[in-house]
This record gives structure tokens, C-alpha cells and sequence, in this order.
């Protein structure tokens, strides 16, 4: 334990500096953004007033400003889906860089004297650790442009919201902010479970080469219907009607558990058995 | 006592180790030489669990490679293994981490020897430097037995000189040390037992100073008759 530990915070000090340097960039882009929608508001407000209209009819009109106006823009929902993207090319590259590069740091980590599955689950724990920094950071973000945005608005015509609600109302921040404790489950479960598949594909494509990446290719897709088996069963069977939709839910559950289950099985096999430096 | 016995190993169609036996004893060097491509650091990597063989067994001490094993034996690549963006001492703070068999006393002994300064960060070490970190790294474990795949590869003369000191150190003590290395010259007055890989497999297995003595021949003479009949 203490091993892994220290594994996972050597795997999230490899990319602290990256990841700072990520969410000051996404933070500066927000706050850009904030500054030019709230502009934009204030420069059509004016234009309303100076064309005779006075404040009053800007607010009965329900024209007011808040965040919800600053969310589904590129400014907002560019960057997440950026970091979205860098995550996701960061699940290949946590092990590819350790086979690369002049110093195989590969060796160092397999010829460590504890288990091989500590340094896989190092690497997973380290990439849950960079998506929960990267969500609670946004959370951060979206209080601090809120504030920003009073104090580029005028106080009447701003209409404040929560964080949910600006969350739920941008097509990617409501995948990352759940707002119900299922939807959080099913979305980070579903998304830990992703990792654990395309970890052993990784792992299948360092242990048999190009053999290993078709190998690979063919485990998520045979994962995918692992997952979706019982849905897909019932739907062929002609049975789906006869469940609940929450009952449908947890057998989609029960099987994506089995899936990642079997996931860390195969990888802790290859690992052991099969890959090479 | 570190036993190879009867190892295989295919790439694909390739046979690359057929049937590879020697042993190794704690207190000996012993050498794989061979041309490039004959497979010795294929047979380094199989005795660290680096790469999956197709058949036979690898015993340290009587028993197969486990996770504790690593304790065991410690390995010093051709190219450093550690984060390059580490200084020197961050790598040995790593090092004193995870294995138990880390000598800290060891180590600082090593960075004398060496000249090294613990503060010098590995990326901008010369690879002289390099070489020498990476056998710091190795040496400083309390390790039964040292595998070393071509610890004078690309290095200057006098960066070699310092290195095979080491071999004539108390720094290697009583250990078993397995190398490979086309730098015969270096380290043949230092090598216990040879091991002649050919083709996959073991052509000769002797005693260098027997040779020597017995039938007047240097390790590159037995060499030049392998490879070049």
C-alpha cells in the first residue's frame, strides 16, 4: 500500500506541472470570455437605451445577463472539451512515455519490488486524480467568473445563478458536473470502467505488438457489448418492455462492473505474463 | 547461485534464445559476449521478467523471479532508467523509496568515487555522467547479484577506466555480476567466466584465465574463431 502510494504520487507529480499549466490556461480563456460576453450585453443594452428605450424595458423584456448567456459558448465549453481531449490522449500517453524516450523509465517501474497491478493502479488512480482536480477547478472557475461577471454588469440587470444551473445548462459541463449522485456514478463509473478497457488494449498492443493493437481493438469492442449485453439480449428477446427503466439500469450497471472487473483481470495477466520492454 | 536453464525465445517466427544454459555465481563476472543481435540483452531482460520466454526456467538462488526477487538482483541498463527531469539525488531518494535493499551509505560512497554532484539534474548530465548514475543507481542495492547490459557503451576512454574500477572495488564485494559488453578490452583482465553466444545459443562456456593460461588465447581470440572461421 505504502508502495502505491508513493507510485501515485510519482505518476501525479509527472504531470502537476502540465496540469497547472493547463487550468491556468483554461482559467484565463473563461475569464477572457466572461469579459467579452459581458460587453457584448452591456454594448446591445446601450444600444437599446440610446435608441430610446429606457433600463426598465431592457429588464421586462427578460433580457438580463448571467452566466447562463456565458455557458454553450466556445469560451466556456471550448476549453473543457480541450481538457476533455487531453485526458483522454493522457490514457495513452501515461504508459507510452515510460516505453519512449531515452531513459525507459518502464524498467525502473516493472523491476520494482512490489506488485505490477500497484503500478497500473497508480497510473488509473493518477488520472482520476487529474479529472477530479480538473471538475473541482472548474467549479472554482465558475464561482470566480460569476463574480467577475458582477462586477463587469450592472447589479439590476445581472441575474445570478448557481453553479448546477450554469453546469446543467452547458452540452459538456453537465456530463462533467453531474447534478444527481447517480448521474455522477454512472458517469465517472462508466468512465473509470472506459479506462480499464483501453489500459488492457494498451497493455495487449505493449505485449503482442501489431497483433496486440488489432487484439486490442477487438477487446473494446467485445467490452462494448459486454456492457450493453443484457440491454442487447432483452432488445433481440423481445423483453425489454417488461422491466423497469431503473431495473434496465442496474443490470447495465452489473455488467459494466463485470467488464471493468475483467478488464483489470486481463491486464493484470498481461502485465505479469506477457508484456515487454 | 543465478541459473538459466534450456531458455527460449521467439519473436514471432524468430527464434532468438534456443536453449540458452550458464549459470552464475555470487563472487564471479561473468560476460555474454556475442556480435550484436545474438541475443544476450533478450537474456537479460528474460531473467528480469522484461520479456515473457517460450520455454525453459530462470532460478535465482533456487527460486523463480518473484515480485521479492527484485531485491535481489538489480539491473543497470544501457540507457538510464530514471525520470530525467530528477536531480541526482531525487533519483536516489526514489531509489531509498522503494527498495529495502538500498544502501544510502553505499550510495554516497559511489558519488565520491564517481565525482558526482547530487544536485546536478540527469537531463543535463554528458552521458559519462549518465553511465555513471545509472551504475550508482544499480551498485547502491544491497543486490545478490548485478546484471549489467553494455555499461561502457558510447562512453569516453577515461569514463571506462573509472567504471571497471569499480569491478576491482569492494563495491562490488562478493556479488554475482552478469554483463554483456562489446568493450572487451576493458574488463577482460576482470572477467571470471565467458559465455559465447551464437545463433540463440551457448557455443563455449569457459574460465577466461584458464584460457589464457591453458591454451594461450585472449577472449577476443576465442571470439575471432567463432565469428570469423
Amino acid at each position: 500500500m505504502k508502495r502505491y502510494l508513493k507510485l501515485v504520487n510519482l505518476e501525479v507529480s509527472r504531470v502537476a506541472k502540465v496540469l497547472l499549466g493547463g487550468l491556468a490556461a483554461v482559467f484565463i480563456i473563461q475569464m477572457i470570455g466572461v469579459w467579452i460576453t459581458a460587453n457584448q450585453y452591456m454594448k446591445n443594452a446601450n444600444e437599446v437605451i440610446m435608441g430610446g428605450a429606457s433600463a426598465q424595458s431592457i429588464l421586462d423584456g427578460n433580457y438580463y445577463m448571467s452566466m447562463l448567456s456565458f455557458s454553450n459558448t466556445i469560451y466556456l465549453s471550448g476549453p473543457v472539451a480541450l481538457c476533455a481531449g487531453a485526458v483522454f490522449f493522457y490514457i495513452f500517453l501515461i504508459w507510452y512515455r515510460d516505453w519512449n524516450g531515452k531513459n525507459t523509465f518502464i524498467y525502473r517501474l516493472l523491476m520494482l519490488p512490489t506488485a505490477r497491478l500497484s503500478v497500473y493502479f497508480s497510473k488509473a488512480t493518477a488520472l482520476m486524480i487529474l479529472i477530479f482536480t480538473m471538475v473541482a477547478a472548474q467549479i472554482a472557475f465558475l464561482k470566480i467568473e460569476s463574480s467577475f461577471m458582477d462586477l463587469l454588469v450592472p447589479t439590476e440587470y445581472i441575474m445570478e445563478t448557481t453553479v448546477p444551473q450554469i453546469a446543467n445548462h452547458d452540452f459538456i459541463l453537465r456530463y462533467v458536473i453531474p447534478s444527481t449522485f447517480t448521474e455522477f456514478i454512472l458517469y465517472y463509473g462508466g468512465g473509470f470502467i472506459i479506462l480499464t478497457v483501453l489500459f488492457s488494449a494498451i497493455l495487449m498492443e505493449r505485449s503482442f505488438k501489431w497483433k496486440g493493437l488489432l487484439l486490442g481493438l477487438l477487446y473494446i469492442a467485445a467490452a462494448v457489448l459486454l456492457s450493453l449485453s443484457p440491454i442487447l439480449v432483452l432488445v433481440v428477446l423481445d423483453y425489454a418492455d417488461y422491466f423497469y427503466e431503473s431495473e434496465l439500469l442496474y443490470m447495465f450497471i452489473a455488467s459494466s462492473v463485470i467488464t471493468g472487473a475483467l478488464s483489470v483481470w486481463v491486464s493484470h495477466y498481461l502485465l505479469n505474463k506477457k508484456v515487454t520492454v | 547461485m543465478l541459473e538459466v536453464k534450456n531458455v527460449t525465445k521467439k519473436f514471432g517466427r524468430k527464434r532468438v534464445l534456443d536453449g540458452v544454459s550458464f549459470t552464475a555465481n555470487k563472487g564471479e563476472i561473468t560476460c555474454l559476449i556475442g556480435i550484436n543481435g545474438v541475443g544476450k540483452t533478450t537474456i537479460m531482460k528474460a531473467i528480469l521478467g522484461l520479456t515473457p520466454i517460450n520455454g525453459g526456467e530462470i532460478l535465482i538462488d533456487g527460486e523463480k523471479l518473484t515480485k521479492s526477487t527484485y531485491e535481489k538482483l538489480t539491473f543497470i541498463p544501457d540507457a538510464l532508467a530514471m525520470l530525467p527531469n530528477l536531480t541526482i539525488m531525487q533519483a536516489m531518494d526514489f531509489m531509498a523509496d522503494f527498495y529495502d535493499s538500498w544502501n544510502q551509505d553505499r550510495a554516497d560512497e559511489l558519488l565520491q568515487f564517481f565525482k558526482l554532484n547530487e544536485e546536478d539534474r540527469i537531463s543535463t548530465l554528458s552521458k559519462g555522467n549518465t553511465a555513471k548514475v545509472n551504475l550508482l543507481l544499480g551498485l547502491a542495492q544491497d543486490a545478490d547479484y548485478v546484471l549489467m547490459d553494455e555499461p561502457f557503451s558510447g562512453i569516453d576512454i577515461f569514463s571506462r577506466e573509472q567504471i571497471a574500477n569499480v569491478f576491482t572495488s569492494h563495491l562490488i564485494e562478493d556479488r554475482g555480476v552478469i554483463i554483456t559488453t562489446h568493450e572487451i578490452n576493458d574488463i577482460e583482465h576482470l572477467i571470471d567466466k565467458v559465455v559465447v553466444l551464437n545463433n540463440g545459443s551457448v557455443y563455449k562456456e569457459f574460465n577466461a584465465e584458464d584460457m589464457r593460461i591453458n591454451e594461450g588465447k585472449s577472449v577476443v581470440d576465442v571470439l575471432r574463431e567463432v565469428y570469423i572461421p
